[in-house]
Parts: C-alpha cells; sequence; structure tokens
C-alpha cells in the first residue's frame, strides 16, 4: 500500500509541478548566474563508545554519515537527504549501508510555492504543529505528501496533507528515540493568515491527525486541531502584539472508542522594546495539550528543563537594558505558573548581565532559583570571562553549576548537583580547542565524579571538524527550543560538516 | 560492498563546484527577498545566519554592522533569523534593541539554514559573489572576518574598474 500511495503521490506530484509551470509565466532579467545550480551538505560522526540505543558492556565503532545534496534550476529544485551507517564491532542493526530519509521537489515563484515529497510545517508558535529538523537530537520530522503555500501581499494561506516521516538513522550522538516506530502518523491541515490592517494579521489554522498501528494497521488515535492568531506590530512605537489559541479534540479509537477531554493551548505576548530597552510580557495556558509533534513556547530559561507543556499555566516578565555605547546588558525575569499535573505553583527569578571588562575582557553571568512548591527545587549559575590575548587569539572559560533537588516521578527526594567547567583556547579563526571538567557529587560511585575531556575544532572554508575525547556526565542539554536529559558520554568522536 | 557505497557517496561530494542554494523568504519588515533579486544588484552578498539566543550572532553582527556603516562597502548584506517559534518573539526586541539596520529574512523551519549548513550551528556566514559562486564561509565568530570580506570586496572592485584593454594595432609601414 506505501509503494501505491508514493508511486501515485508522485504521478499527481509531476503533474501538478507541470500544470504549474504552464500556468504561471516566469519573468526574470538574467543576473549573469548560471541557471543550474548543484549543491551538498555533507556532514559524519565517527564515533567510538557505548551504544546508547543497543547498549553493551564494550565501546562501539560507529560510522554515521548524512548527505543532503540539491540540484536547483531556475524556480525548480530536487533533493535528497540520505545516510549511511557502519559499526565493525556493534549490533547488526546499526549496518545501514544507504537509506533514502527524505526526497522532495520544490517550485517557487513569486505569489506561490508547490512543495512535492518531505516538507517541514508548523502553525502558529508550535503549540498546533511543530515537524522540524533539530540536528543537536537527531529530530528530522517531515510531512510526506503535498504542500502549497500562496502568499500575495496581504494574505498568506497554506495547505499540507500526508505521512509524518520521521529520519531513520540521525546522525547524532545520543538521539531522541523515533516517535513512529509502531506507528504511522497521518496529517492534512493548513492556515489562513490575512493583512486587515497595516501591520495587523488575523488567522486561522487547522490540522486533523491520525495515527495507524504498523502492524494492524488500523487507526487508534485521532486530533483535531483549530486555532486562531492575532498579531499587531507598531501599536505604538516598539510596541507588538501576538496572540494564539487553540482547541484540540482528542479521540482514542483502540482498544475501545474514548474521546478524551478536550486540549486547549494558548500563548500570548505583549513586547515593548524602545531602545535601549526591552521589556517582555508572556503567557502560557496548556490544558490537557498532549500532542506528538509540537514544539510550544515554554516561557523556560534555556539553561534549564521545562517538566511539562502540555497541562501549564504560566506567565513571564522579561526586562533588560543595554547601554548604546558599550553595549553591556543587565537583564532580568520572572515567571510565575501553576502545574495543572502536580497541582503546584511554579516561580522562577532571574538576573544576567554582560559587560566589558578592563584589559579587552568580556563577562557574562546570570543565576537564577526555580521552586515548585515541595516537588523540585534548583539553582543554577553561569559564568563566562573571556579574554583576548594576541591577535586573533582568545582564552575562554565557562563555568555552569546546576543543584537540583526533586521527587517528581518518586517519593524519595533525588539530589543532582552537577558542575561543568570548561577552559577553551582560540588560537585563529580556523583552529580552537577546549580543556572540559565536570564535577558531580551526587552520582553513584559506578557512575563516576570526575569527568574529563578534551576536545577541538578546525574549520576552513566550507569545511568544519570537531574532535573530542573523555567522558562528560550527561544531564539536560538544550538546542534549538527543545531540552532533554541526555546520558553519560565516555569515548572519542570526530565530526566534520561540509558544504559543497 | 557497504564500504564501497558509503565511500563512494562521500567521495561523489568532491565532485562538483560550489554555487550558493537558491532561496526565497519573508522578510521582517514586510516583502519578500530572493538571492536572485540580491544578486541582481551587481554586488557580492554577505549573507549571515543568527538566532537571539546566539550571544556570538549578536556579536558578529554589531562587529560587521557597525563597521559597514561607517565604511560603505560595495556588498549586499542580508541576514537570516534562525530563531524557531520558541524564541521568535524576541526577535524583533532584540533587533531594536541592538539597534540593527540590515534586512532579516525569517527562517522559523530553517528551511534555508538546511541549504547552506546541516549541522546548524550558528553564527555561520556565507560570502556570495555576484554571479553566485560561494567565495568563502564563516563558520562562528571571529574578528579577522570583517578583514576578508573587505579584502575581497576592494579585489572585486578592482578588477571591475580595470581598463578594458584593447589590441594593438599593425604599425604602418614607412614609405
Amino acid at each position: 500500500m506505501k509503494e501505491r500511495l508514493k508511486t501515485s503521490m508522485a504521478t499527481v506530484g509531476c503533474g501538478l509541478l507541470l500544470c504549474a509551470a504552464s500556468i504561471q509565466a516566469v519573468e526574470e532579467e538574467s543576473t549573469g548566474m548560471s541557471a543550474v545550480h548543484f549543491t551538498v551538505t555533507d556532514h559524519l560522526i565517527f564515533s567510538n563508545a557505548k551504544d546508547p540505543v543497543f547498549i553493551g558492556p564494550q565501546p562501539v565503532s560507529l560510522f554515521m554519515h548524512e548527505d543532503r545534496p540539491r540540484l536547483e534550476y531556475d524556480n525548480y529544485a530536487l533533493g535528497i537527504h540520505f545516510t549511511n551507517q557502519f559499526t565493525t564491532n556493534g549490533s547488526k542493526e546499526r549496518n545501514s549501508p544507504f537509506f533514502l530519509e527524505k526526497a522532495y521537489g520544490t517550485a517557487e515563484w513569486t505569489n506561490w510555492d508547490l512543495k512535492l515529497g518531505d516538507s517541514y510545517q508548523e502553525l502558529g508558535r508550535g503549540i498546533a504543529l511543530s515537524l522540524f529538523d533539530n540536528p543537536a537530537f537527531g529530530q528530522n520530522n517531515t510531512v510526506q505528501g503535498v504542500a502549497a503555500r500562496f502568499h500575495p501581499s496581504v494574505f498568506d494561506g497554506t495547505v499540507f496533507g500526508g505521512r509524518v516521516n520521521s529520519i531513520t538513522n540521525p546522525v547524532a550522538i545520543n538521539p531522541l528515540p523515533d516517535p513512529l516506530l509502531t506507528h504511522n502518523m497521518y496529517l492534512a491541515g493548513g492556515s489562513a493568515k490575512v493583512e486587515v490592517a497595516k501591520q495587523s494579521h488575523l488567522g486561522v489554522q487547522y490540522v486533523a491527525s491520525y495515527s495507524q498501528q504498523a502492524d494492524t494497521l488500523n487507526i487508534d488515535h485521532s486530533w483535531n486541531t483549530a486555532g486562531v492568531v492575532a498579531s499587531k506590530e507598531n501599536i505604538v512605537d516598539g510596541l507588538d502584539f501576538y496572540g494564539e489559541s487553540n482547541l484540540m479534540k482528542n479521540e482514542v479509537k483502540l482498544p475501545i472508542s474514548q474521546r478524551l477531554d478536550d486540549g486547549y493551548g494558548s500563548y500570548g505576548s505583549v513586547i515593548w522594546s524602545p531602545a535601549p530597552w526591552q521589556v517582555r510580557v508572556e503567557g502560557i495556558d496548556y490544558r490537557n495539550f498532549n500532542y506528538p509533534f509540537q514544539r510550544p513556547p515554554t516561557l523556560e530559561d534555556s539553561s534549564v528543563a521545562y517538566i511539562t507543556t502540555d497541562n501549564e499555566s504560566a506567565g513571564r516578565v522579561y526586562g533588560e537594558y543595554r547601554a548604546p555605547e558599550s553595549g553591556a546588558s543587565v537583564y532580568s525575569s520572572f515567571l510565575g505558573g501553576w502545574d495543572r499535573d502536580h497541582l503546584a505553583p511554579i516561580y522562577h527569578p532571574i538576573l544576567g548581565s554582560k559587560f566589558n571588562g578592563p584589559g579587552r575582557t568580556e563577562y557574562e553571568l546570570k543565576a537564577g532559583y526555580r521552586t515548585m512548591a515541595e516537588y523540585a527545587q534548583m539553582w543554577h549559575a553561569g559564568l563566562k570571562w573571556k579574554i583576548h590575548t594576541f591577535k586573533g587569539q582568545a582564552f575562554e572559560l565557562n563555568g555552569t553549576s546546576i543543584n537540583w533537588q526533586h521527587n517528581l516521578a518518586t517519593v524519595q527526594l533525588t539530589k543532582e548537583y552537577r558542575n561543568i567547567l570548561s577552559a577553551t583556547y582560540t588560537f585563529s579563526e580556523r583552529i580552537t580547542t577546549t580543556l572540559g571538567y565536570e564535577y558531580v557529587p551526587t552520582n553513584t560511585a559506578n557512575l563516576g565524579n570526575h569527568f574529563f575531556n578534551f576536545g577541538g575544532t578546525y574549520k576552513t572554508g566550507a569545511l568544519s571538524t570537531k574532535a573530542f575525547l573523555g567522558q562528560t556526565s550527561g544531564g539536560v542539554q538544550c538546542a534549538g527550543g527543545v531540552c532533554r536529559e541526555v546520558p553519560p558520554y565516555s569515548g572519542a568522536m570526530v565530526e566534520t560538516n561540509y558544504v559543497f | 560492498m557497504r564500504l564501497s557505497i558509503i565511500f563512494l557517496s562521500f567521495l561523489s561530494n568532491f565532485v562538483f563546484a560550489a554555487s550558493a542554494p537558491n532561496f526565497q523568504g519573508d522578510l521582517m519588515d514586510g516583502g519578500r527577498t530572493s538571492l536572485k533579486e540580491e544578486l541582481a544588484k551587481g554586488k557580492p552578498l554577505l549573507l549571515s545566519f543568527w538566532a537571539t539566543w546566539c550571544s556570538p550572532c549578536l556579536d558578529e553582527l554589531d562587529h560587521v554592522g557597525a563597521n559597514l556603516k561607517q565604511e560603505a562597502l560595495n556588498l549586499s548584506f542580508l541576514t537570516v533569523n534562525a530563531d524557531t517559534s520558541e524564541t521568535s518573539a524576541q526577535v524583533k526586541p532584540t533587533y531594536r534593541l541592538h539597534k540593527f539596520s540590515f534586512p532579516v529574512i525569517q527562517d522559523p523551519k530553517h528551511d534555508i539554514l538546511n541549504k547552506y549548513h546541516s549541522d546548524g550551528t550558528l553564527p555561520f556566514s556565507v560570502l556570495i559573489s555576484p554571479s553566485g559562486q560561494i567565495v568563502e564561509t564563516f563558520n562562528g565568530y571571529s574578528e579577522g572576518m570583517y578583514a576578508k570580506i573587505k579584502n575581497y570586496v576592494q579585489k572585486q572592485d578592482q578588477k571591475s574598474s580595470a581598463p578594458a584593454k584593447t589590441e594593438a594595432k599593425p604599425t604602418e609601414k614607412k614609405k
């Protein structure tokens, strides 16, 4: 069925592209550029460490590689994304000589775009739907189907439909587990936004999703989400507003049909930023908004992991002053919220500053305290000190300390104190080296308390190479708006990126 | 066999030249632009990717932006903001706070970023020739970056302003 669906989609898609090309008259002045372009972005990791997926006692040599070749002609493009994976002494399931992860064709004109195959889609601020690429955690989810966007001057509309395609062989250390191992996910939706007045927009959005068991092909869960969006920029000088509200109908179909409580997901912000000041007031209200493909605003600071986003309400006030001449800044934020799962209030004040010191030094400081009644308390502090030594060279010291106590999952209190210190020397714009040390006194003896590591990067033109040797204690890692707990790493790794 | 496939896949990457991938995007202050439109101005293009949570990105933009204001190089400067929906509310306030004045394309789904830089680390900048070829990429912020850009732009200016050579006419034989 999958093969027939793929063939049908490809046929329909080619037909649509041909029709679109014949309808749309392309008039462009020649820029002297060649009309045909071919580019490739290449990414490779070689790692020798214990496999976090197929856990075993010995380190495993793993070669992970991905390429994204792309061919462009005028307004049209074809591209694929493939991976290769190979291990000499690991689980045979790791061996994958060639896997076609994504494939797409696009056509882009002045007022509209057409995409066939894999595309990333998001509605609003990612509450109702977000399919995105996060290479740090090996997340790469797309809609494999059709997407079209029409955007003349005052209107912006998108429709899309297809199957969710998650990456099979992510090129990442400690990737997130594949969310679609046992299921297929199909969705269709769209959004429409209109400029109702100058810098004022109103919009609607909708997505219907169905989860299908991979073995029986039965639909076992469905979600239907509809939402509205409103925004206004420059209400007065430097004052912007954004608001979004979504309603989700959530139904389990198997083993018995059952309507779950409706989900509500809302976000709003009022931002005033007349330089040198910036004041942001943001609020979220999530009630039973549990959906597998979203990346909603959490209002949490990037240095700490959020606890939950599907049943929480919170507001945050953020203020910053940046001195125009020196560029020095001081900022403060306060988050107050309510966690409905634990029936507990959340408070999180943060204070930070960035400034230049004497002798070509730079400082960045941040400290905060997050409390959730008797469930969780966290102190966190960070310091960055940088000194420019010789021409093009610099020494940088980074320190982070997190003191976290919680009993969110267990009755017994869990304590986690994590202290990370790293020293980086930049020899030139091409070469940097880093020495790292982590001290985790709350680890048990078998996990270890002291972690040492050494790394370096070499960059030249389009090539970037990183090498790492040693151990990390794991813990919370945040990248691109996603935070997660990563396991410890002990081994050697080389990573390269190249653009052709 | 497996090794051959992997090796050939990797080796094939070295065959082709680096031309800048085409893109289109919505500008933060309204309107749209594309690589073709930018290059139609006949100048080299500096394309810089940044995000509000990336401190070195802001340092780079402060440094490059300030220098470009003072020196008025014959260069187009376009930035691509890679903030996702998580932090997109901070883009405009950060832009105003730093008093930036360059155009910004918003790329929350990383459609443009993924064409140029698949590992997503920031800051990342690309210097593109007027004919659409990638001249140099800058991975991370460094103080020498602006000097390299300026050097290239000035060489381009010299090439375009050099007088055209004419063929020597055969001298007439004296009677």
